[in-house]
């Protein structure tokens, strides 16, 4: 029989299901298979039909969410007038990563082995489900997985592993090769972090045609602001203004209010939107990397597809020509992300001392790898530390561009108003420290750098640029908003509320309808909301004056409600200063606290939906209000969506079925909106 | 033949307007319950299920989520649902109303003045398995095919029909105890340990870092001074720097603080 061809779908958001994907891959080429590993949404998914062997590895980010690269595949895969049968004669094979930490729990490779069942594909083996939480992480259970369908595969299809194949057959993905000299192009005038990013863009697409993906399609956002917009190849230098501390000096936590200029470079942002950054790795960090690697971080290299045959080398194909620091810089995280398995496998090959290599194959080993999560992972150990640790290791920079974990840009949500701060924008942002199961302080790689910054020096820039976010404000000033967010959730949030105050001044320059439906006011839908409480637990002044004491004509902005929850009043009240003055400006109706520990039991914000179920359903049902959920806890979007479902089915006598469907409503139509991050 | 409801928001529904009403839909008042004042109008009064069209009549530039819920309960499934708006209603927004309260995205019209909207075809709490039988006239020949004629505005799934019962229960307990916690059993000890640990920690005897071992490191294995990369689980130099022998060890501040 011949070796049928195997296809490798992934969908990943942080590289972790893409690394499991292509050890597949690997393994599949011991097996004297040509497998095409790739994104789902890379291949044309009307071609499934016609596959014969496809393995699935999925990801399950934040509340059982696809990762980007899975979106419209998956989307194809939910059309209703799919035959059964489709998929009748694909072999079908599921992996799923996931943390059972977080509700719907894996859902995304659950969903998806069920909907290719659904569509008649034969399942090889049992879907494997990884877990973040488990002792060694997801590398348990794939271990076993791997195992199974291999096994499978071999009875199906006779594949069998070649004789004498010890470990994996392993490809080189580039090649790297030492220039004389740079290129004619000067990189004068540029930052450190300018031509890093522009080195780490350049790499990515030699990249991505390495691994056989189409070129990317430009981000319209990009396309349309023409060939000189910012971007992730092509960062703002941004000046910070300001790095003020928000929380108490004897609060655990360290948060900050940062402020960016971003000057001249006609960046624009909406509420709701991202500012990312891309972190700089200390140059200490940077020197050090380059020395035990033995690279000169001056020297010019080019790095095309590794690949036997003129098109690789051919002078228009894809390559990268950059300078080795600016490559390590901008693309390789050394002192931040713990590397993968992988990476040890890698190791192993180019270490000469025979303990440290032998130690190296252990944790690269399914023996090792409770170990390796131990040393690693479990104990945020760099690729630096691993270099320290393996001394006698010596691997070339195309496989340390292959096995180094990428430097991944973090994303903030923008707490500032544009048409309040035209020019700047503000994040909120709690500074990364922890403390390791071995006892070292491990600090994040971005926060870490933007703590230490101090605003008005020159030279400190940050580079940055603007992405969408998930949520907008309601199209329509009109419409009410319930804002659920605790802690730095709170950050878009103030964005959305200065936004509105900046529009009832009327110095807004937008196109919503100032004359539009405002929604029925307060007090004809019902009792008027008792404003001011003084009993029960500790709650920071609700104070409400219903839409007649202010003078409603010269408002067509609805008034919002806030719920903020936090440890503390004095600890970690966010910018608690700021609420009053929203709310004498009216647009928000009132603000409600949840103070976890000021009080011998905790309190939280879904305390608050339940106890305030009135008001949130006059709000929701009658108000036609938005409800946007933001936050960085693991489980709050998911109770404070069971909290907003209690509160339906209790107010319209709906059985909590009925509620549940009723949110999902709400969803679907844009009304409940949640943004979420771990 | 099931009757259609006609349903004012006002208090008053004025007897020309009631007529021309039913002329529109072709409804005679044999076959029509009139409600007015229906602001306030509680599920209770109207039936569930029994009316095969419905007309609305708003005064407010808004349709609440609530009252056209009350209003589709009376629907039979797949029955339509025509809102007449006043001057300055929004027509787009009464449509979102429409489809918080759990009318369909199909077949909404909006047009000078009124919204049309479906209640869905299934009732609430029922399920029906998705029909194999193809509606669609031509079947393609070969399979590469099958999909590429799917039309593009395809009605979707609901992702969440794919999760099962069994798939929504949490799993079972994974890994068993925190990765690092102290307490994690050793799976391996050093590979030559002749220091006695191994034996001790079998015993139960936990070995403590104490500063006459940082003053003086030993290691019997030899793999403490190598660094972590080398070290058991439970050795007790684990986090410190790679040492040699007898030398003493370079700390930073804060680990000799224990941990809270």
């Amino acid at each position: 029989m011949p070796p049928p061809p195997l296809l490798v779908l992934y969908g990943s958001q942080t590289g972790n299901a893409q690394d499991v994907a292509e050890r597949l891959g690997r393994e599949a080429r011991c097996r004297g298979l040509v497998p095409r590993v790739m994104p789902m949404d890379a291949y044309p998914v009307a071609g499934l039909p016609g596959e014969r062997l496809v393995a699935f590895v999925a990801a399950t980010a934040g509340q059982g969410v696809p990762p980007d690269n899975m979106t419209a595949f998956w989307k194809f895969l939910l059309r209703k007038s799919l035959p059964a049968d489709s998929l009748a004669g694909v072999a079908v094979a599921a992996f799923g990563l996931g943390d059972s930490g977080y509700l719907k729990y894996n859902a995304v490779a659950k969903r998806l082995a069920n909907r290719l069942a659904g569509l008649g594909a034969e399942p090889l083996v049992e879907k494997g489900l990884g877990d973040d939480q488990a002792r060694a992480g997801y590398e348990a259970a794939l271990d076993p997985w791997l195992e199974a369908f291999w096994r499978a595969v071999e009875v199906r299809f006779g594949v069998q592993a070649m004789e004498g194949v010890v470990g994996s057959l392993d490809m080189p993905k580039f090649s790297v090769t030492f220039l004389e000299e740079g290129p004619r192009r000067s990189q004068a005038g540029m930052t450190a972090m300018e031509e890093a990013a522009g080195a780490a863009a350049a790499f990515h697409r030699v990249a991505d045609a390495a691994a056989g993906l189409p070129a990317p399609a430009d981000d319209p956002r990009l396309a349309a602001a023409g060939p000189h917009a910012f971007g992730p190849g092509r960062p703002y230098m941004a000046r910070m203004l300001k790095n003020e501390r928000l929380t108490s000096p004897s609060h655990f936590q360290d948060v900050r209010h940062i402020e960016f200029d971003l000057g001249d470079s006609s960046l624009t942002y909406s509420p709701g939107d991202l500012l990312v950054i891309l972190p700089e790795t200390p140059s200490s960090a940077v020197d050090a990397f380059l020395e035990r690697a033995g690279l000169d971080g001056d020297r010019w290299v080019s790095v095309r597809p590794a690949g036997v045959g003129a098109q690789a080398e051919a002078p228009g194909g894809p390559q990268a020509q950059v300078r080795i620091r600016a490559l390590v810089q901008g693309a390789l995280d050394v002192h931040g992300a713990s590397p993968r398995r992988y990476f040890f496998d890698v190791l192993r090959r180019f270490t000469a001392a025979q303990h440290e290599a032998d130690r190296l194959a252990y944790f690269a080993s399914a023996e090792g790898r409770d170990d390796l999560h131990l040393y690693c992972s479990g104990e945020g150990r760099t690729v630096l530390e691993v270099l320290g640790d393996f001394k006698s290791s010596s691997p070339p920079l195309e496989w340390l561009l292959q096995c180094v974990p990428a430097k991944r840009p973090r994303q903030f949500s923008i707490s500032s108003s544009p048409t309040a701060h035209p020019r700047a924008a503000h994040i909120t942002a709690a500074i990364v420290e922890w403390r390791t199961p071995f006892g070292r302080t491990k600090r994040g790689l971005c926060t870490a750098a933007l703590a230490a910054m101090e605003p008005g020096r020159r030279d400190d820039r940050v580079p940055v640029w603007i992405e969408a976010g998930a949520m907008r404000m309601p199209p329509n000033d009109g419409t009410p908003m319930v804002l659920i967010g605790p802690g730095t959730g709170v950050a878009p949030f103030r964005s959305f509320l200065q936004e509105r105050m900046e529009r009832a001044r009327g110095r807004a320059d937008h196109h919503s309808r100032p004359t539009g439906p405002r929604g029925p006011s307060p007090e004809s839908t019902g009792p008027k909301e008792q404003a001011i409480e003084s009993a029960g637990p500790k709650e920071a002044a609700i104070e409400s004056t219903s839409l007649k004491e202010r003078d409603s004509k010269s408002l067509p902005v609805a008034p919002s409600w806030l719920l903020f929850g936090c440890r503390n009043e004095a600890g970690d009240f966010l910018y608690r200063g700021e609420w009053e003055a929203l709310r004498r400006a009216g647009v928000l109706d009132g603000i409600i606290t949840a103070f976890s520990r000021d009080q011998p039991s905790k309190v939280y914000v879904t305390h608050r939906i339940r106890e305030r179920g009135a008001l949130i359903w006059r709000l929701i049902g009658e108000a036609g209000a938005v409800v946007y959920v933001s936050g960085s806890a693991r489980k709050m979007p998911a109770d404070v969506m069971s909290a907003i479902e209690a509160v339906v089915a209790e107010h319209t006598g709906r059985s909590t079925e009925s509620a549940k469907r009723f949110v999902k409503a709400m969803e679907a139509s844009g009304r409940y909106v949640v943004e979420s991050w771990s | 033949m099931p009757k259609g409801f006609i349903a004012a928001e006002g208090t008053c529904l004025d007897g020309e307007v009631l007529r021309q009403l039913l002329q529109d839909q072709g409804l005679d008042l044999a076959h029509v319950t009139v409600m007015t004042g229906c602001k306030d109008l509680q599920g209770a009064a109207v039936g569930r299920c029994a009316y095969g069209s419905g007309l609305l009549l708003l005064e407010s530039p808004q349709a609440s989520p609530a009252l056209v819920g009350r209003l589709g309960e009376a629907l039979l499934p797949g029955s339509p649902l025509e809102i007449r708006l006043p001057e300055g209603a929004d027509a787009g927004e009464v449509s979102r109303n429409c489809l918080l309260a759990g009318f369909i995205s199909r077949g909404v019209t909006q047009q000078n003045g009124k919204v049309v909207v479906r209640k869905p075809q299934w009732e609430t709490g029922a399920k029906s398995s998705i029909t194999l039988k193809s509606e669609r006239a031509s079947a393609p020949a070969s399979k590469q095919q099958v999909w590429s004629v799917v039309p593009e505005d395809d009605e979707l799934l609901d992702e969440d029909e794919f999760l099962t019962e069994e798939d929504l229960k949490p799993p079972a307990a994974a890994g068993g105890g925190s990765v690092g916690s102290k307490d994690a059993p050793v799976r391996k000890a050093c590979k030559n340990c002749t220091c006695g640990r191994a034996e001790a920690e079998a015993k139960g005897v936990k070995v403590e870092l104490t500063q006459e071992m940082l003053d003086n490191p030993q290691s019997a294995c030899g793999s403490c001074g190598l660094g972590d990369g080398f070290r058991c689980a439970t050795c007790p130099y684990r986090g410190l720097p790679a040492f040699e022998m007898g030398k003493k060890i370079k700390l930073t501040s804060d680990f000799l603080v224990a941990d809270a």
